[in-house]
Parts: C-alpha cells; structure tokens; sequence
C-alpha cells in the first residue's frame, strides 16, 4: 500500500524509514519524484530522527556541541498539497 | 529502533523545507543543487561547522544506494567527531505554526506547541521543554514549534503554556491532546508531553486520495519560493 507516510519515505529514501517499513526498488514516481525505493508499507510507529527545522538553529548546536550535521531538506507538498512530502 | 534512527542520534539532523526560506534556500544550495536550480530534496553529511563532508546528493538512496551503507557512514562519521561531542540541548524547532503544522502532519507525528506571554517568556519555557524532548522517552516522537501570545492561526489557538496538538491531515489546524500550564513544574510537564504523545494516532492515508480531497476541498499550499525541481510537471509546481 502507498499513503501518504510511504510518500515521505520515498522523498527522504531511508532517513525516515520507520521500524515498520520495508522497501521495495520502484520506478519513476509521481508529482516527478525520482526513481528510488518505495514504500511499501508505513506506520508512524516508534521514535524517529530528531530533526531541527531550521538550519540557523542546527548550524549554531552543531558549532557549540562539535557533532556531525545529518542535512536532509524536503518540501512539505506534493503537486501544491501539504500534508505530504 | 530502526538503525538510521540510532545512529542519527550522534548527529545534529536538520530538514529544512525546500522553496519556504529565501535565505535559508543558499544553504540548500550549497549542499546540493540540480542544473534548474533546488530540487524538492537534497542531502549531505557536513561537519560541525557546515562543511559538506560527502558530495551532496538528491538522497541518501542515491548517494548510497543501500540503507546498510547509509548506517555505515553515519557511524564511520560520527565516530571521528565522538571524543569532543557534547550534548545536543536546543530544542528541535520549526520556523513557525503554518509549516510547523504541515509537516507534522505529513510526518504523522504530534507537534508541541510552546506559547509564551512575551519572547523572554517562550524562550523559557523552551528551555524546559527541551530537557525533556531529548529524553530517551521522548527524543524523535514530536515536532516542536516556539510562539509568543500574540501569534494565532486559523483553526487552532492553544493556550498559554505547552501544548501537544495532533494535526488535522493537511496540516490546516488541529487538536489539542494535552496541555500543560506556563508555570507547569518538570514532573507535570514531562506528563504533558508523554500523555500528549501516547494518545496521539493516526490513520495511513493513501497517497491519491490525499491529493484529490485537496483538490476537491481547495487546499493548496503556496510556498513562498517558486518549485524548481525539474521532476516536478510544470502544473504542479
């Protein structure tokens, strides 16, 4: 099945791949998506990547705590819809 | 845990959203940008100072290919920086509560909402909320957005203080699961948030049917820079 958490895992490939997920090599998505994996099944289950929304502010904990930046970036629409990535 | 998300921890991860930040859009950029300009998506591991550490990429799919190798890099990375890493304090923000009401809503994720009186007010509160979101009980689950008591939205007010919302599937207002007061002490806060995010649920919604109740109920996000992802149709963007 592919809804709308699927969507996001197949913009933001494995980082956001939940406990539930399992992926499955696709073809080209829709509203132009890549090819890539896609998902194929989804659940908000369990804790996931902890994310700062802004860059401004991940820059400055990334400076002051000397850790690694994991940058991934995502428009929060598909074909001019939010709630979907 | 699945492994991406255990090994995310040893990073400071940040997903600003493509076309929403005209300054913000040069970071993007600089990480990885197609021959038309941004893409929907982009992605690199950087340094602590925002150096890119691997080419930047579409995804981590595409620059490598298997999750294994992702996870992989992710530990080889975090390792070289281990010795000096202090903790992660700061709490994990969104820009403001339209986008921050969006993208919970497409993460499926609960979004605490912190209001504050005044600036110093918010601020503070953000600071208590902060110790625990990177609690072992409760880093990941939620999004988290700081406001002052002037700010509203259409389609959700919540009060002074915290607020754990759960919001509605396109991310246009929402409910509030539990609150807890401005002056709310560490223990009845933590239960806030805890409570907040075990009653949180949602239903898997399919992908088409999203879009045509979007289309049929006139919901339509307009983001503030133009898409210029070149895989996006013209009447899409």
């Amino acid at each position: 099945m592919k809804n709308v958490s699927g969507w996001a895992v197949v913009a933001i490939a494995a980082v956001l791949a939940s406990p539930a997920s399992a992926q499955a090599p696709g073809p080209q998505g829709r509203g132009g998506r890549p090819p890539g994996p896609v998902e194929v099944h989804a659940e908000p289950a369990g804790p996931g990547i902890a994310w700062f929304g802004t860059w401004d502010a991940a820059l400055a904990e990334a400076k002051r705590t000397q850790r690694p930046i994991l940058f991934m970036s995502a428009a929060p629409q598909c074909q001019r819809v939010p709630g979907v990535w | 845990m699945n492994e991406v998300v255990e090994a995310s921890r040893a990073f400071v991860c940040v997903r600003p959203q493509t076309y929403e930040d005209a300054e913000e859009a040069k970071v993007l950029a600089y990480v990885f940008e197609g021959r038309s300009g941004l893409e929907n998506t982009s992605f690199a591991l950087l340094d602590p100072e925002g150096k890119k550490l691997t080419a930047g990429s579409r995804s981590p799919t595409m620059a490598y290919g298997a999750v294994e190798r992702f996870v992989e890099a992710l530990k080889s990375t975090a390792a070289k920086y281990a010795d000096d890493a202090k903790s992660i304090d700061a709490l994990p923000t969104l820009r403001d509560l339209r986008l921050a009401l969006n993208v919970a809503a497409a993460d499926m994720r609960p979004l605490v909402v912190v209001r504050g009186k005044d600036k110093d007010a918010a601020a503070a509160l953000a600071r208590k909320v902060a110790k625990l979101a990177w609690s072992k009980e409760l880093v990941g689950t939620s999004h988290y957005v700081v406001l002052q008591a002037p700010e509203t939205f259409e389609g959700l007010a919540p009060e002074l203080g915290v607020s754990v919302v759960l919001p509605d599937p396109y991310g246009l207002g929402g409910k509030v699961l539990a609150h807890a007061k401005p002056d709310a002490d560490a223990k009845a806060l933590a239960k806030a948030l805890t409570d907040g995010v075990a009653q949180h649920s949602v239903e898997p919604r399919e992908h088409d049917d999203h879009i045509r109740e979007a289309r049929r109920r006139g919901i339509e996000w307009k983001s503030p820079i133009p898409v210029s992802d070149p895989h996006v149709p013209e009447r899409d963007r």
